[in-house]
């Protein structure tokens, strides 16, 4: 019969694979499962009756047929999390015997394993961790009725630091295979830049503080602020208020980049992208070199070959220059200008009749938001269907968006191809880390226009307000918008925000190290061991066969000297650590009878080793020193246990 | 032989209840040719202990009240004409035995105490220009009154550095009075004592005392504990003499342990009986206080 130690603890672990498969629970079946639970709870505390096997199977049919009505809300994945977790629930709800206990135990392992599926973070990599030695904990109560003592857990938790080389060699070693499966893509909600940008939008973004992603550079230094855009989408298609991407936007030819320019000097960098539930990803002007796990896209674009569900890590060169056009039905595509706005139509018009040159009319486009009274805010006033004209001729506030927007479309009905860019500018510079924060606060939409097969970057905030691109949106911001923008609650605090940097860092390196340990990096590291080995490997085998020596040397000399020379109360106190406590003018072999008396299961031997001792200290008799040493060495154990009489003081 | 002196321990050990160790500790100063101070009440059966260590061994026994006007002479024997033979005669006293009970030496004058103990120093006497050898062995047990009585005088601290061991019998427990009281055949057992050593076997036995081993590091401890004495203000130091007779009684006591070899335990036992008289003089046996205070004190790694 299981002890109710096991049920208990059983439950509440329980619990917490619950909470940490949670992401592949829907509110209803989350539920359902937690209601199982607490039934095991209440079980635990003979409040109710074991279930009989026949209960729990109808029970786990008619739960498993309703998981199974719902597989399509689920997706195949999640339904197979649901059936684990159901199986390990009701098993414990039924548990009759000791094998059946063993199986649960081990099915929780491999839960424990799955949900690795769902978070790839250090917090929660700790969570995991715990919830192990939690199950680790279980799997003791099997055999033992009582909970662990604490002190015999603390005495003997430090052998499992003889774990850590093994783990480390085998994270490092082991072959990362490419998964067998494919992770469905996830009902989850995605974060970043939709497909579509519409008035507003934008706004909303930036008030989430969360990492977007973080770089970090080749050369260790960040291009300058102003030439930070990285770029995400682009939108082509406008239909007089919302922006979106084209439909058939992968399928374009995408165009090698031009030799001619590839004289300009390029950066390499590294992106550790956040879980977007999308498949685009980030990049600056005109990558030229890309990571085998990403694709590039046209129009100068990289995206991930499925929708971002966890952390990843890829690589990226660049060249800072303007992205150019693929094909004509590019630049076609861009000069749509549709039916609506005609106010601005006859702005453009008028515009560039006096500014027939491409480069000039952006420019003026610029001058007219600098010169007339337009605002820059977070929170501009709403905009009808017409939404150029609205903002250009009405309310001239807005956010980026609403610039990029205006901009874009005066280009294009001034016949110039144009499109509003979807991204990131900026971000945060950590000097000492070595990393650059970008966050969802550093949205931001600009725009390009087509030149000569080239498209030009223009970005009308920075017309407005500069500070927006030079140092960030907090900056740039008016009071008032700046406290609508919700900031995390710690940061109120400097000495909270100070650690939450810190945790914001030490989360960095865990992916850049952890996560990011490839099977390039892998094969890197096995590449650079073999380089070591050609290069020094012989030197090296000397000399580590000669520290080995020495070490060898020294550890026998030890032993020799523990052996022959050492004084004899030394050497006493070195095996028999409880002779430290005696009176300080009670003779060694007087204490070693005491002791004898207070541990009378090791009296004889305490008594015989006492007659050793005193034949080699008194009668100078060198084979009972070798006998005295053979017996305190094996038996060292044992001497570590002893009771203290009375009178010994510790 | 060593089993025939155990033999002994056990009889006296009938013979006196209730004191093993203070009968084991007067056996080991016999072994070491020491000389034994027993300072107690009268009637603590100092002299029944004396008596039966010397038929037990065979030895010839004399007793001496120590008065005050015990002269030396009557002590160590005189010269006296002969009326018959017109010759000087000597006429050797009570000294003149392998056993000597002294009793309550601190009654006599100093005169007559210093004759006694330089016949012990010396294991001779000089009488009228005559050196006449005491027998050997030669074995002294005096007996002192430990309270202060009118009309004593007390050993001097170098008079008491001759005795090798000051021992106090004390009260029996509960248990060895009743038992004395119910047989009251204490006089009648001592005759029973039946197995002797001879004065042979004895003597063998003591020679045997200094070949027992005793081990440098347990010198030093000798010599710890005689260095701690100098260095404490509130005792007197320890000679070398001290030290010398600390280890020839810690030997002793090793063989009669049958040991060949002495460890720190058997200096530790014997140690306030050897030293106590010689830290503190005017000190009680019964008390061993400043020996007891020297042990705990001097660290002891062996």
């Amino acid at each position: 019969m299981l002890n109710l130690h096991f049920q208990r603890h059983a439950a509440l672990l329980q619990l917490a694979l619950l909470l940490l498969l949670w992401p592949a629970l829907s509110l209803w079946s989350f539920l359902l499962l937690l209601g199982f639970i607490s039934f095991a709870a209440l079980q635990s505390f003979d409040k109710v009756p074991k279930l009989s096997l026949k209960t729990a199977n109808i029970v786990a049919a008619l739960t498993a047929t309703l998981f199974v009505l719902s597989i399509r809300q689920f997706g195949a994945m999640h339904f197979l999390m649901h059936i684990l977790l159901l199986s390990a629930l009701l098993r414990l709800l039924a548990l009759r015997h000791h094998g059946e206990a063993q199986q649960l135990v081990w099915v929780h392992y491999f839960i424990i394993g799955c949900s690795f599926l769902f978070h790839q973070s250090m917090t929660l990599a700790f969570v995991i961790l715990s919830t192990v030695a939690a199950n680790l904990h279980l799997h003791y109560l099997l055999f033992s009725p009582e909970p662990v003592p604490w002190k015999r857990l603390s005495r003997t938790t430090p052998y499992l630091l003889w774990i850590i080389p093994v783990w480390l060699g085998l994270f490092l070693l082991f072959p990362r295979l490419s998964p067998l499966w494919q992770l469905p893509s996830s009902q989850q909600a995605i974060s970043g830049l939709a497909n579509d940008i519409e008035p507003g939008s934008i706004e909303q973004l930036v008030q989430s503080d969360a990492t977007a992603f973080r770089v970090s550079f080749d050369n260790g230094v960040p291009p300058p602020q102003s030439q930070r855009y990285w770029r995400a989408k682009v939108f082509e298609q406008f239909d007089g208020r919302r922006w979106s991407v084209e439909r058939d936007f992968s399928k374009r030819s995408l165009r090698q980049s031009d030799p001619a320019t590839s004289a300009v000097e390029s950066i390499s960098y590294q992106i550790i992208a956040e879980a977007s539930y999308q498949q685009s990803l980030f990049s600056l002007a005109t990558p030229t070199q890309v990571d085998s796990s990403i694709e590039s896209l046209p129009a100068g674009l990289v995206q991930a070959k499925r929708p971002v569900t966890q952390r990843i890590s890829y690589r990226l060169s660049s060249q800072l220059r303007g992205v150019m056009s693929t094909d004509q039905r590019e630049s076609e595509l861009n000069q749509v200008i549709g039916e609506h706005n005609p106010q601005s139509y006859r702005f453009a018009q008028q515009l560039s009749q006096r500014y027939p040159e491409p480069h000039h009319f952006a420019e003026a486009v610029l001058d007219h938001f600098r010169q007339q009274a337009f605002y820059y805010t977070l929170n501009p006033p709403r905009l009808g269907a017409q939404s150029v004209d609205d903002f250009l001729f009405n309310t001239r506030s807005g956010f980026c968006g609403h610039y990029a927007s205006a901009t874009a479309l005066l280009l294009r009905q001034a016949g110039i191809p144009a499109r509003v860019v979807g991204g990131y500018q900026g971000g945060l510079w950590y000097p000492e880390q070595n990393y650059l924060l970008v966050r969802q606060r550093d949205a931001h939409a600009w725009v390009e226009y087509l030149v000569e097969e080239q498209w030009h970057q223009l970005d009308p905030t920075a017309a407005i307000a500069p500070e927006r691109v030079l140092s960030g949106l907090d900056e740039s911001l008016s009071d008032a918008d700046r406290l609508s923008l919700s900031s995390p609650w710690l940061a109120s605090v400097p000495l909270l925000n100070q650690v939450r940097l810190q945790l914001l860092h030490l989360d960095y390196y865990w992916s850049v190290w952890v996560l990011g340990f490839n099977q390039q990096r892998q094969t890197a590291l096995w590449q650079s061991l073999y380089n070591a080995w050609r290069d020094y490997g012989r030197t090296g085998l000397y000399v580590v066969a000669g520290l080995l020596a020495l070490l060898c040397m020294a550890g026998l000399w030890y032993l020799y000297r523990l052996k022959t020379k050492t004084g004899s109360y030394q050497l006493m106190l070195r095996f028999i650590p409880a002779l430290r406590y005696k009176p300080e003018g009670m003779p060694v072999s007087q204490a070693l009878a005491r002791l004898a008396q207070s541990n009378p299961a090791l009296a004889s031997e305490l008594n015989s080793t006492n007659q050793l001792y005193q034949q080699w200290v008194f009668a100078s008799d060198q084979q009972a020193r070798t006998e005295l040493f053979h017996r305190l060495k094996t038996k060292h154990k044992t001497w570590k246990r002893l009771q203290l009489p009375d009178g010994f003081q510790p | 032989m060593l089993q025939q002196f155990n033999a002994i321990e056990t009889h006296l050990n009938q013979v006196i209840l209730g004191k093993p160790q203070q009968i084991k500790l007067a056996l080991c100063c016999l072994l070491a040719k020491g000389h034994l101070l027993l300072e107690d009440l009268p009637g603590m059966g100092k002299t029944t202990l004396a008596h039966a260590l010397a038929n037990s061994l065979s030895l010839s026994y004399r007793r001496v009240q120590f008065t005050s006007d015990l002269l030396p002479g009557d002590l160590l024997g005189m010269t006296i004409y002969d009326t018959r033979s017109h010759q000087f005669s000597f006429k050797p006293g009570p000294v003149f035995s392998h056993l000597l009970l002294a009793d309550e030496i601190n009654r006599a004058s100093p005169k007559t105490q210093s004759a006694l103990l330089e016949a012990m120093e010396e294991q001779q006497v000089s009488i009228d220009g005559e050196t006449h050898a005491l027998p050997k062995p030669f074995f002294v047990i005096a007996t002192q009154n430990p309270l202060d009585q009118s009309g004593t005088s007390a050993l001097p601290e170098s008079q008491l550095d001759r005795f090798l061991m000051r021992v106090s019998l004390g009260f029996p427990s509960r248990a060895a009075e009743f038992e004395l009281l119910d047989s009251d055949r204490g006089q009648s057992r001592l005759e029973l004592l039946s197995d002797t050593l001879s004065i042979e076997q004895l003597m063998h036995l003591q020679q045997q005392v200094p070949n027992v081993t005793a081990a440098e590091p347990l010198l030093h401890y000798i010599l710890d504990l005689v260095g701690h004495s100098r260095q404490h203000p509130d005792m007197l130091p320890l000679s070398p003499r001290a030290a010398k007779a600390l280890l020839q009684a810690a030997k002793s006591w090793a063989l009669l342990h049958q040991r060949n070899y002495v460890t720190a335990e058997d200096v530790q036992a014997v140690f306030p009986s050897v030293a106590e008289h010689r830290l503190a003089p005017k000190s009680h046996a019964a008390d061993a206080r400043w020996s007891a205070l020297l042990l705990k004190e001097t660290p002891c790694q062996l």
